[in-house]
């Protein structure tokens, strides 16, 4: 992969030529005709400058990009405390973390759905714009929309797996707790030897809470996965198929020629019919006048 | 030595040098083809390269927040183009990359043109031709010959594209050439040329063994081309003519309006980068199995979407699906078109009978002329029985072995068996690189460049086809690449030939 820089020959010509234009202008003219020349010259550099205001909507792709970043931040984030929460040694004292996970996880979901309501809102934002920036809209919602799916994606494999891990505790504890009810049974049969200890009794009723714990998390994620579904399918709608000949860029250029021709062709033809359409009514003016004429000259001819 | 990862390496950096912000990418006619075989525009995307054009396009609306990146060919033309853009620059800022060797007068001639100083690199990224496959580049020139010499204003064109190869892969090869034929003399000269001209953009790291590039021509092998192909790539571009890796399904009838044009590239189509090289039974099965696969991940009606564990299999299973989709109709389409086609123009007995003239005659030189009948032959065997071959009626002037070992070669052929008689025909390149690559290409036929001859057996090998090489022959190169351990070749041509487009060369 060899490169040739020219950059820096081609700056040195610049300036070497930037350098001969100002002596051949001061060569030509008087001080006062140079100053002049440059102040003709600089309404227009200010109107380049004032050009480059960019449409309104780029702020909003900024803002979708940063969000899109602080998303995978958050996922990251996630991650890291869905780690720590499966590979705990003791089943305790877990409600902190857990209710972190519960946040950030809805945080990331509400940042999904701002996310995919601001593209939506993008593809409307382009009111009265040319056709060249609709296409360039168009390209960035798609963009913006895959990186979002991708993303998606990537979150909803991170949360089925952490379900999967969680089921996967849980039937292991349930093997621990098929003993439990076992024992209830056994309380009945050896009521009159008191089986049951506090300690069991306490630990029976801990588990239940652990339990419904658990349910309470599973159904938290079930929740943020349909969500998700939603947001999902309104993002297939906007990226471009991979691999099909509307995502080759040969195809989409010649489209855009095509489109441009077309629209050329068009105002050709719309001009020629206004042309004729302005010969016919000058012809019908001056039938009119013409009518009106011969009617004046017959009403004073036979007074 | 990967030609489409070079392109795409050169397009990285390209994209990546103009840093963050959005972006539009400014092309020619060439290099629009160059840079959408290797990248498409989902990818590009993602880089933030948001809008495509064309330089030439007149009505391009200023757009002062993006940045322009202009990948070029050196052309005047775009030059021209390039020098009236700068004097009223649409974008904020131009990054300009040219495809090959851009003169120090025309540097300048744009350096005098930025009159508002909006140009921020100027450099040259060797991505001058089209990369097909990762071992196969073509230039997509048509008409190269005047009668047996270069067409003049194709020969700087087809010099640029092959030097333009060799910078990319960073080879500094040795040069043999077809001394039978004057074309690849000129342009093997051409080559050396530009080395010694450019010679410190060609020092590279000396390797051990240095690399070669062989030129050859196509009039030494004119038989390939016109024989039916039976590997999918090549039966594809055979029957329904490969355009860029694009294919125009348009003709055929009772097309769908999404299908009428579809693309085949192994980069991003798992199915067709798998059976690329197979043969046309297999691909049947290999659909077979496809469409099998697609049944049992289909979702089972899409409103059954009920219970919370249907919805998130269905959204699990949703992407890979719908992609899945794409490329089960699109290649069934094809191999269905294909088939039909085959059916239609009786093609499995021309087949065989292309074959067993072609192999029988065993690539004698002075044969060539017998082969011209053999288009015709094609041609009009259509919806003829093949009883109706008038067999036997020029066998004896068909077959004249020319030496004892053609001869042997034959008949240890005959003692083996056919395994395929679809397939018999090798092209005789492979013969050529078999040769090249043990050593015994004789130096009488294919002479060096220059008074060095190379000592030990090349490495990496850049074959040049003038006037176009086929996709059989890619097969060749891509079988030998996989088999010959420690030997990398890389098949270029100024095009692909199909039958259709030997014709008029």
């Amino acid at each position: 992969m060899a490169t040739r820089r020219l950059t820096d020959a081609f700056l040195l010509m610049r300036n070497n030529a930037i350098q001969n234009r100002q002596i051949l202008a001061e060569q030509l003219a008087d001080d006062r005709m140079a100053l002049v020349s440059g102040i003709s010259l600089d309404p227009e550099a200010a109107i380049g400058v004032t050009k480059r205001l960019s449409p309104k909507w780029v702020e909003g792709v900024d803002e979708i990009q940063y969000e899109i970043t602080r998303i995978r931040q958050k996922m990251k984030d996630l991650a890291s405390l869905h780690d720590k929460h499966m590979n705990r040694p003791t089943l305790d004292d877990s409600s902190e973390e857990e209710h972190a996970i519960e946040i950030t996880t809805q945080e990331i979901t509400q940042m999904f759905h701002r996310c995919q309501r601001s593209v939506t809102g993008l593809q409307s934002r382009c009111a009265r714009c040319t056709a060249q920036e609709e296409r360039l809209l168009r390209n960035v919602v798609s963009s913006l929309a895959q990186s979002l799916q991708e993303l998606s994606t990537n979150f909803r494999h991170t949360q089925s797996n952490y379900l999967k891990r969680m089921k996967n505790r849980e039937e292991r504890s349930k093997h621990f707790f098929d003993s439990g009810p076992l024992m209830e049974e056994d309380e009945d049969i050896a009521l009159y030897d008191r089986g049951f200890t506090e300690d069991q009794l306490v630990m029976v009723e801990q588990n239940t809470v652990m339990v419904e714990q658990r349910e309470k998390e599973i159904r938290q994620i079930v929740q943020s996965i349909s969500d998700l579904n939603e947001i999902f399918r309104d993002l297939a709608g906007m990226v471009v198929e991979q691999g099909t000949v509307l995502d080759r860029i040969d195809f989409n250029v010649e489209q855009a020629c095509v489109k441009t021709e077309d629209g050329l062709k068009q105002l050709q033809k719309a001009e020629q019919y206004q042309k004729k359409n302005r010969k016919m009514l000058v012809i019908l003016i001056l039938f009119v006048i013409v009518v009106v004429l011969i009617l004046i000259l017959f009403a004073t001819k036979f007074k | 030595m990967n030609v489409t990862l070079a392109v795409k390496q050169y397009v990285s950096k390209m994209i990546e040098n103009s840093g963050p912000g959005m972006k539009v990418l400014l092309m020619d006619k060439e290099t629009t083809s160059i840079v959408s075989v290797v990248y498409t525009q989902s990818e590009i995307l993602q880089k933030e390269v948001y809008l495509f054009e064309r330089i030439d396009s007149q009505n391009r609306d200023s757009m002062k927040h993006l940045k322009a990146i202009c990948f070029l060919r050196p052309t005047k033309e775009n030059v021209e183009n390039l020098i009236q853009e700068l004097r009223r620059p649409k974008y904020s800022v131009y990054f300009i990359y040219f495809s090959n060797v851009i003169s120090k007068s025309e540097i300048k001639a744009l350096a005098e043109a930025d009159e508002q100083e909006v140009v921020a690199e100027v450099q040259e990224f060797y991505g001058d031709f089209v990369a097909l496959n990762p071992h196969l580049f073509s230039l997509n020139l048509q008409g190269v010959s005047r009668g047996r010499s270069w067409e003049p204003s194709i020969l700087p064109r087809a010099t640029q594209g092959l030097t333009s190869v060799l910078l990319a892969l960073k080879k500094c090869p040795m040069i043999r050439y077809q001394l039978s034929s004057d074309m690849s003399k000129r342009l093997a000269e051409c080559v050396k040329q530009i080395i010694t001209k450019e010679y410190e953009l060609f020092d590279f790291r000396k390797t051990e063994v240095p690399p070669l590039l062989l030129i050859l021509d196509r009039s030494d092998d004119a038989i390939t081309p016109l024989l039916n192909q039976w590997t999918y790539q090549a039966m594809v571009h055979e029957l329904l003519g490969l355009n860029n890796n694009r294919i125009d399904l348009s003709r055929v009838p009772g097309i769908s309006k999404d299908l009428r044009e579809v693309v085949l590239s192994a980069e991003n189509d798992e199915f067709y980068a798998n059976n690329l090289y197979l043969n046309f039974g297999e691909i049947g099965t290999n659909i077979k199995n496809l469409m099998e696969d697609f049944q049992k991940k289909k979702p089972k009606g899409q409103q059954k979407l009920e219970s919370i564990s249907d919805m998130k299999a269905f959204v699990d299973n949703y992407p890979q699906f719908k992609k899945m989709s794409g490329t089960v109709s699109k290649h069934v389409t094809v191999v269905g078109e294909l088939s039909r086609l085959v059916s239609e123009r009786c093609l499995m007995e021309v087949s065989e009978v292309e074959q067993e003239l072609a192999c029988q005659n065993d690539h004698s030189n002075a044969q060539q002329v017998r082969f011209l009948p053999l288009q015709t032959l094609t041609v009009t065997m259509c919806g003829v029985s093949t009883a109706s071959y008038p067999r036997g009626v020029d066998r004896s002037d068909l077959i004249t072995p020319t030496d004892a070992v053609a001869i042997t070669k034959q008949f240890f052929k005959g003692l083996k068996g056919v395994e395929n008689v679809y397939a018999q025909h090798q092209p005789l390149l492979h013969e050529t690189l078999d040769q090249l690559i043990k050593g015994k290409l004789k130096d009488s036929q294919f002479p060096y460049l220059g008074p060095n001859a190379l000592r030990d057996r090349p490495q990496d090998i850049i074959v040049f086809m003038i006037g176009g090489a086929t996709y059989e022959e890619a097969l060749t190169v891509y079988n030998l690449n996989r088999t010959m351990p420690g030997v990398r070749i890389v098949l270029g041509g100024t095009t692909i030939h199909n039958t259709k487009r030997l014709g008029p060369q």
